[in-house]
Parts: structure tokens; sequence; C-alpha cells
């Protein structure tokens, strides 16, 4: 439309400010440490590792009730009921363990990876998923309970390990990538919010009754035993719940827009702790 | 068949501090499945804790209360040793339980 | 088809909204008849389909097709057209919010 255009060239002279300017290819290097400055400037009291609580870090009232249920958190049965999942040998031979490789089951941190012959970023959830295949068993419905308690069990033996990727250099991951870095900043749903607009711009403000929790934490304490769902659900579940909110039409799970979306959030949490599975609100 | 009770306790001086957490579907009996047919009712009507035996609290509980519910309480005049349990009985006649000992 | 995510039946939210908003009706101002009903049914399917296409399909525009489907079967014209105007204003607004996002992201990337 040339009225776009015009508006859009006036606005980018008017506004040509290398903190609005977006760039329209930018090193994904880049764009982690304009991610860290924005959020040490944002909140300069709060260490960006304790981002890694979300909302938890920023407000007292809610830290405090949150530590009492993690005395006895709800995700515990979930662990439990994923502890015995993954510890079933497969009909085919092999295990998860056998599967999932060194250090199993402690590997959350080796996901969401970009899998170059595949084509495609690989989750844990994935993952799971082709081990079960390879061992002769049904693929597990990606928004049901058991690949939940199985993504819990792995998340509670990976506590502590840091995310620490980067990008490959190959086309396919960098397009995963600037996917996921799109999708986070383009604005959907009726109401018109990008995920930035919650979770950059107002991170730290109240919406309505909640306050919203900083990006760089987001990736790291999933998946979630939410007392709204009453069960463990996934961060793709949480990435659905949020679009719907803002009235734009939630994707399945694991789809591949999701996928790169994860792709993108967790890079942008590189350097920090894994510390799931957690118990939200 | 109806998972174990888990089950915590904390023994400071005399007082011990129990926690404990009760996998269990609770269901009101209101709610509905996808096809639109009630789910049936399944709840926990009563859990008894016991201190060596002893029992020492009865609650009644009904389908207000949530899913995998968590409960708590404190025992005066405890010490280490001690056993602790927690068990309850359902609408429909299930049973489960776990326990404990003080250190 | 409802999705319910949140346990939040949106029609019944939807058709509150409709009660209580103004009618915008047709442009002549006659009286609305099944058929132009259905043209504008037609329409906002039409536009839900190129704005899901972008990955813009709002949750609001299916709920409003089917508000508007259920009127008219209902014999309530005037209420279905203002549920399929809704659906296609909506479905259109979906598809601008695509094609200035396109570009517009961009300038919501931090940059140190």
């Amino acid at each position: 439309m040339k009225m776009n255009r015009i508006a859009c060239a006036a606005l980018t002279a008017i506004l040509a400010c290398p903190l609005l300017a977006g760039q329209a290819v930018a090193d994904p290097a880049q764009d982690l440490a304009a991610f860290r400055d924005l959020y040490q400037n944002r909140f300069p009291d709060i260490p960006l590792a304790a981002h890694k609580d979300g909302a938890y870090a920023l407000d007292e009232a809610k830290r405090e009730q949150w530590l009492e249920m993690e005395d006895f958190p709800p995700y515990e049965i979930a662990v439990d009921d994923g502890a015995e999942l993954y510890g079933e040998t497969f009909p085919g031979g092999g295990s998860y363990g056998e599967c999932l490789g060194e250090g199993a089951p402690a590997v959350k941190q080796m996901y969401p990876r970009f899998d170059v012959s595949a084509g495609q970023v690989v989750t844990l959830q994935m993952a799971l998923n082709d081990c079960r295949v390879k061992g002769g068993l049904e693929p597990l419905a990606y928004d049901g309970e058991e690949i939940a308690a199985l993504a819990a069990y792995v998340a509670m033996e990976s506590r502590g390990e840091l995310i620490d990727f980067a990008i490959p250099d190959e086309p396919g991951a960098l397009a995963a990538y600037e996917s996921g870095k799109a999708f986070y900043y383009t604005r959907r749903g009726q109401l018109n919010f990008a995920c930035s607009s919650c979770h950059l711009q107002n991170a730290g403000m109240m919406l309505r009754a909640e306050r919203l929790s900083a990006a760089i934490g987001h990736a790291t304490h999933w998946p979630v035993y939410r007392g709204k769902w009453e069960r463990v659900g996934s961060l793709h579940r949480r990435f659905q719940e949020c679009n719907v909110q803002v009235r734009a039409e939630a994707l399945d799970e694991q789809s591949e827009t999701y996928r790169n979306l994860e792709y993108f959030l967790t890079y942008m949490n590189n350097g920090m702790e894994l510390n799931g599975p957690a118990s939200r609100k | 068949m109806a998972k174990p009770v888990k089950i915590r306790a904390k023994l400071k001086g005399e007082v011990a501090s129990v926690k404990s957490l009760m996998p269990h579907p609770m269901e009101t009996g209101a709610r509905k499945d996808p096809e639109g047919n009630l789910i049936a009712a399944h709840y926990i009507e009563t859990v008894t804790c016991e201190h060596n035996g002893e029992v020492v609290v009865v609650a009644d509980w009904g389908p207000s209360v949530s899913k995998n519910p968590y409960f708590a309480f404190e025992i005066l005049s405890a010490k280490a040793g001690d056993n602790v349990k927690v068990s309850w009985t359902d609408n429909l006649g299930e049973t489960s339980s776990g326990e404990t000992t003080l250190k | 088809m409802i999705t319910i995510v949140n346990g939040a039946v949106r029609t019944l939210r939807v058709a509150a909204l409709l009660l209580a908003g103004s009618f915008a009706g047709l442009a002549n101002g006659a009286q609305p008849q099944a058929a132009d009903v259905t043209a504008v049914i037609e329409q906002a399917r039409a536009s839900l389909a190129q704005a899901r296409q972008l990955g813009h399909g709002w949750t609001v525009t299916p709920d409003y097709i089917e508000v508007a489907e259920a009127a008219l079967a209902d014999k309530r014209l005037d209420d279905a057209l203002a549920a399929a105007q809704r659906a296609e204003l909506t479905a259109r607004q979906a598809v601008v919010q695509a094609e200035t996002e396109a570009s517009a992201w961009q300038g919501r990337v931090p940059s140190s």
C-alpha cells in the first residue's frame, strides 16, 4: 500500500535512532547482547540469572507464596510418573537413556537444537517421541499428560545445567531463528500485542492481577505445573494460551512455528540456568 | 490402583511439621467431557492422620477440594522415631496412605 | 467449532457484544435478506482463510461466523447480518495486520 510505504519511510527518517531502528538481518549474538542489555537496564538491581524465577524475581509477595509451594511442589507427581515411563525398555530393544545419549537423562540443555539433516528444529518432546518410535512404541500426543511427565522428569534431572548453544552457521538454522524472532516481535490477534509488548516493553508491570515476567527467564523452567491447568504442561501450551489471550488463533503444540519460536526464545536465554519443572499460577 | 500419599515431616524440638501430597483426580461430578457427558464424581471423603497409631486428625472433604490435594498439619509433642501416617478414603471406596518416620 | 483453550466459551461473549453494540445494517438501509447475510459470511470466510494463510487468524472471526450462521438459521436476519459484518471486518483487519506487521516487527527488536 503506497500510503503505508510513505508513512514507513517518514517514520524511519524521523525515528532514525539506534534504539528504535531494527536491523533487516542481524547477527544472533548481537541480538542476544542487546536483549541482555535491555533487561540489565530495566532491572538494574536484579541479576540476570534471577529472572529464571520469572515473575517471582519481580514480586516479593508472590515469591513468598511460590517458595512455600516449592516446599512440596505439585509437579512431583508428574516427575514420579515420568521417571516410571523413562525406566521402561522399548519392545524393539533399547531405552530412552540409550537413545538420548551421553548424560541422559540430564539432557534438557541440548534442546531445542537444529537438526541439519532433518532441516528443522528438534525439541525435547520430539526427541522423546523419536526414541519411542525407534524403539517400536507409538508416539505420545504432544498435548497429553504422558509426554509432559517424561519432560518433567528430564527437566528435573537437568536442573542446574546451563543453556549454552550457538546457532549453527547454516541457512536452515538461521532461517528458523529468524522465523522465531519475527514471530516474537510481530503484533497479532485482535488485541494486537506482540510477545515483546508484554515481556520486553512491559516486563515488571502488572497485567490485571499478574506481574509480567521478563523474557530472559522464559526458557529455563519448562515444563510447568500451572495451577490453572491442574497439571504439567509445555511451553508450547503456554504459547497457545498467550496467543488466544490476545485473540490470535493458536497453533498446535510442536508445530513448526512454535518450534522456531522456542528456538529463538531459548537462544535469548543463553547462559541461564535450567530450573524446571516449575510450579506457576 | 490408587497412588500412595507422598509425605514429608520435619521435627523441630517437639513439634513435627507434616506435609502430604495426595494424587487424586478429585472430580466434582459436575464437569463434562469433550463429548458432553458428565464425568463421574470421584473425590476424597475422609482423611485420617495417625501419630504412632493414634488418630490425631480426621478431615471430612468433598468435591470442593482441588485435584491432587496438599494437606499439612503439625503434631505437638512428637519425637524422633515416631511414625506418622496419612490415609484417605474416597466416595468410590478406594483408599490409599503414606507414612514416614520422624528424624 | 469453538476452540476452548481457556475454558472460556467466547460465543456467548461475542453474542452479548453484538446486542450491546451498534448495528451497521445494509449500506442502502434496506431490510437484509438471507442472501445478503450469506454473501457477507462467504466474504468473511474468504478473508479468514487469507488471514490464516498469513499466520494471523483472529479467534473472534470464526466465533462471529458461528453466531451469524446460528442467527441466520433462526431467521434473525438483523443479528445475522451484524455478526457476519463483524466477522468480515475482523478478518479483513487481521489481513491488514499481517501486511503491516511483515515489516513493522523489526522496529521492536532491541539493539544496543
